[in-house]
């Protein structure tokens, strides 16, 4: 075990100081700072320095003195975002105007909004469930000016606009609730998640194929061997380099968010807040992440070692990092009918099972004993996979120059 | 020679590949305070059986053992091994490839350089500990290698053909280090092809062909188990029409093996070169190389 650990700081150090990683990070946090000038530019042109949303609202707590009222919120890029808020007498009105366009989106304040705080706001535009900050400060400014002085004190004044708390709701064009989306927050999270976890084996896998290629045409394998045996070596790397390409997305991650917020002026904050991650999630999104990329380092620790160069590791890795991307193709579909058929096969086949999971997880329509079954399908393929890696590993490792044949790698496959 | 500790056993070991037996079950011991060598063509055996030493390969039959216990990955730190096939990271520093290969072999950081620069300093190696390897000659990298197989004082060094890409000098420097260690109680093993290093620095030798064993002996023994009667011979006068001299053979140096017939001795010889016109440069008793050995050896094996 503890060269294990050896072998996976080395790994770690060495990869971390190298040109080559410290040029591949920069590059992406390079793109990130371009995005957001061009975001920025693009942001402040189009709008002219004035937002205006047409915004209907449905009073059942009898609690907004009168309709027609304005919300008024100015961005830190200047722009203002000004609401004209328009009363409508029930749900059915203000829905038809959203359906005529004639406001963007609708407000209900429930009957028992006073205790409950909650509102609830619905609209055919997704990008107003996910660029809310504006939005959100300019339903605050119309509240606190339009609640019925004589019947709310201060105090419920302050809280109720304070303490904002919406439940968003996106409509179809025909006006029905969009129930499975439950939110584009969550969407894009979802697809997020996705993402970063296949830059993430990506980034890990191919430094992986890297270290081993090097180590076999550099003959430097059998000088290792001499000190550790071949499971160390292997999974020493697949510690090291699985570290390493989570540390790599890290910094992109902190780099973007850095670079967004001073420099995008809050796009990124628009954004995050159409987005609600539960711990629950973030324990999940780990576990799976955790899981995801040790079966895909085995898979693809195993089976780059049969390549003679490191051009043709690459190849091989293919094989098992194109299934990873299933689910981002077919999203459309796994989101669509979160519980069907494809979702659920596809939560249940190893190589596609991390990204489905996130995937389902983030939209919130996995349940728990789906969960449960993805997980532990992970951990017997991780189990199944470590032992077959290591047995390829050894058999192939001191291969010099030479691809095996598919005969003798079916043999190896067969005996293990 | 009397040898007192085994180091390492071998017995009936055997390897074999789809239909191919690559090593058929050999069996030998290495001791400490002696140079092993095992020697052989290419192809013979020799890598594999050290492979199957290291546990790099597991044997399909026989055991090996290390200090009397079984061979297993603890063991490793009483063995240093220099593979045939060896390589170095290129873009690391010498200093920090030396520490990193220490530490997987239980060395501090700290403790691989200190036991290094002596090391180093006799290869001439020390003022160049801060380059990357690959601005290293090969016979600098090679010796680099050699310093990480026996950094952590090991009981058994197994040095898979040592001197292929040294040149002379750094040959030679190699057999003084070799020697150093066997008299501190190492047991050194090697295997090579070039059996002339061997004949210089070996004290048993272990000879196979085609996976099995030819010859197993002391080095003097075999010789003189194989020896026929011979002289070697510089004369600037003519060797023709010597008494006695069944054939003759070019050595190099201006030299002349000649192998003499049933009844002849070396002093009949030097003493018809005394009466001819011509002076004697050079004469001593001719023993057969290990090559020669190996030929009529392996050669007879093969017919048989």
């Amino acid at each position: 075990m503890n060269n294990i650990f050896k072998i996976a700081k080395h790994e770690f150090t060495k990869v971390i100081k190298s040109l080559g990683f410290i040029i591949s990070t920069s590059i992406v946090l390079i793109i990130a700072l371009v995005v957001a000038l061009l975001m920025n530019f693009v942001f402040n042109d189009n709008n002219n320095g004035q937002l205006n949303q047409n915004i209907g609202y449905v009073d059942q707590s009898s609690l907004i003195a009168h309709g027609g009222a304005y919300g008024y919120y100015e961005q830190e890029t200047g722009t203002i975002f000004a609401g004209n808020f328009s009363k409508y007498d029930d749900e059915e009105q203000a829905k038809r105007a959203l359906l005529n366009n004639d406001v963007q989106i609708y407000i209900v304040f429930p009957a028992d909004y006073i205790n409950g705080g909650q509102i609830v706001y619905y609209t055919m535009n997704a990008d107003l469930l996910v660029n809310t900050t504006s939005l959100v400060m300019t339903m605050q400014s119309f509240i606190t000016d339009n609640l019925v002085g004589s019947a709310v004190d201060q105090a419920t004044i302050d809280r109720l606009s304070y303490a904002f708390d919406a439940n968003k709701i996106l409509l179809d064009i025909n006006g029905n609730s969009m129930d499975t989306f439950q939110g584009a927050g969550k969407y894009i999270a979802a697809i997020v998640m996705v993402m970063l976890l296949v830059i993430c084996l990506f980034t890990a896998s191919g430094y992986l194929i890297q270290s081993l290629s090097e180590e076999k045409e550099n003959r430097i394998m059998e000088v290792l061997l001499s000190s550790v045996s071949s499971k160390e070596l292997l999974y020493g790397k697949v510690l090291g380099l699985g570290f390493l390409g989570l540390t790599q997305v890290l910094i992109w991650l902190a780099g973007a968010v850095i670079v967004f917020q001073t420099l995008g002026k809050g796009i990124l904050d628009n954004i995050l807040s159409g987005i609600s991650i539960s711990p629950s999630f973030i324990v999940i999104t780990l576990i799976i992440f955790i899981l995801g990329y040790s079966l895909f380092a085995f898979l693809l620790g195993g089976f780059s070692i049969i390549g003679a160069s490191s051009k043709e590791s690459q190849q091989y890795s293919m094989y098992f990092i194109i299934p990873s991307m299933v689910p981002l193709w077919f999203s459309g579909f796994i989101i669509g009918d979160s519980n069907g058929t494809l979702a659920q096969i596809l939560t249940y086949f190893p190589l596609t099972a991390p990204s489905t999971i996130i995937m389902r997880e983030a939209i919130g329509s996995l349940p728990a004993w789906q969960l449960l079954i993805g997980i532990a399908v992970l951990i017997a393929s991780i189990i199944l996979a470590a032992w077959l890696a290591h047995k390829m590993f050894r058999t192939f490792l001191l291969m010099y120059g030479k691809t095996p044949s598919l005969k003798e790698i079916i043999k190896v496959i067969k005996e293990t | 020679m009397h040898y007192k500790n085994t180091i390492l056993r071998i017995d009936k070991v055997r390897k074999v590949y789809g239909q191919k037996t690559v090593v058929k079950d050999i069996s030998f011991d290495v001791y400490a305070g002696e140079i092993f060598a095992i020697i052989g063509p290419n192809g013979a055996g020799k890598t594999t059986t050290i492979r199957m030493i290291m546990d790099i390969i597991k044997p399909d039959s026989g055991s090996v053992t290390i200090l009397g216990a079984q061979m297993n990955e603890n063991a490793k730190k009483h063995i240093g091994y220099l593979p045939e096939e060896r390589g170095l990271y290129k873009k690391l520093p010498m200093l920090d490839t030396i520490k990193y290969l220490a530490l997987l072999k239980g060395l501090s950081p700290g403790e691989a350089e200190r036991r290094a620069e002596p090391i180093l300093k006799r290869m001439g190696l020390f003022e160049h500990r801060y380059k990357k390897i690959e601005e290293l000659s090969r016979g600098m990298g090679q010796f680099i290698q050699f310093v990480v197989t026996i950094i952590h004082n090991p009981d058994l060094i197994i040095l898979d053909e040592p001197f292929t890409g040294l040149d002379p000098v750094n040959a030679e420097l190699l057999k003084e280090i070799i020697f150093d260690l066997r008299n501190n109680g190492k047991a050194v093993m090697l295997a090579t092809h070039q059996m002339a290093n061997v004949e210089e620095i070996a004290n048993r030798v272990l000879m196979i062909n085609n996976g099995e064993i030819v010859l197993y002996d002391e080095l003097t023994d075999i010789k003189d188990k194989y020896a026929i009667p011979a002289v070697s011979v510089q004369f600037t006068g003519s060797l023709q029409n010597l008494q006695g001299v069944r054939e003759s053979k070019e050595e190099g140096e201006n030299r002349v093996r000649l192998l003499l017939a049933e009844g002849y001795t070396s002093q009949n010889i030097l003493d018809q070169l005394i009466a001819r016109e011509g002076v004697v440069k050079y004469f001593a008793e001719s023993k057969p190389s290990l090559q020669e050995i190996f030929i009529k050896v392996a050669g007879r094996k093969t017919r048989g």
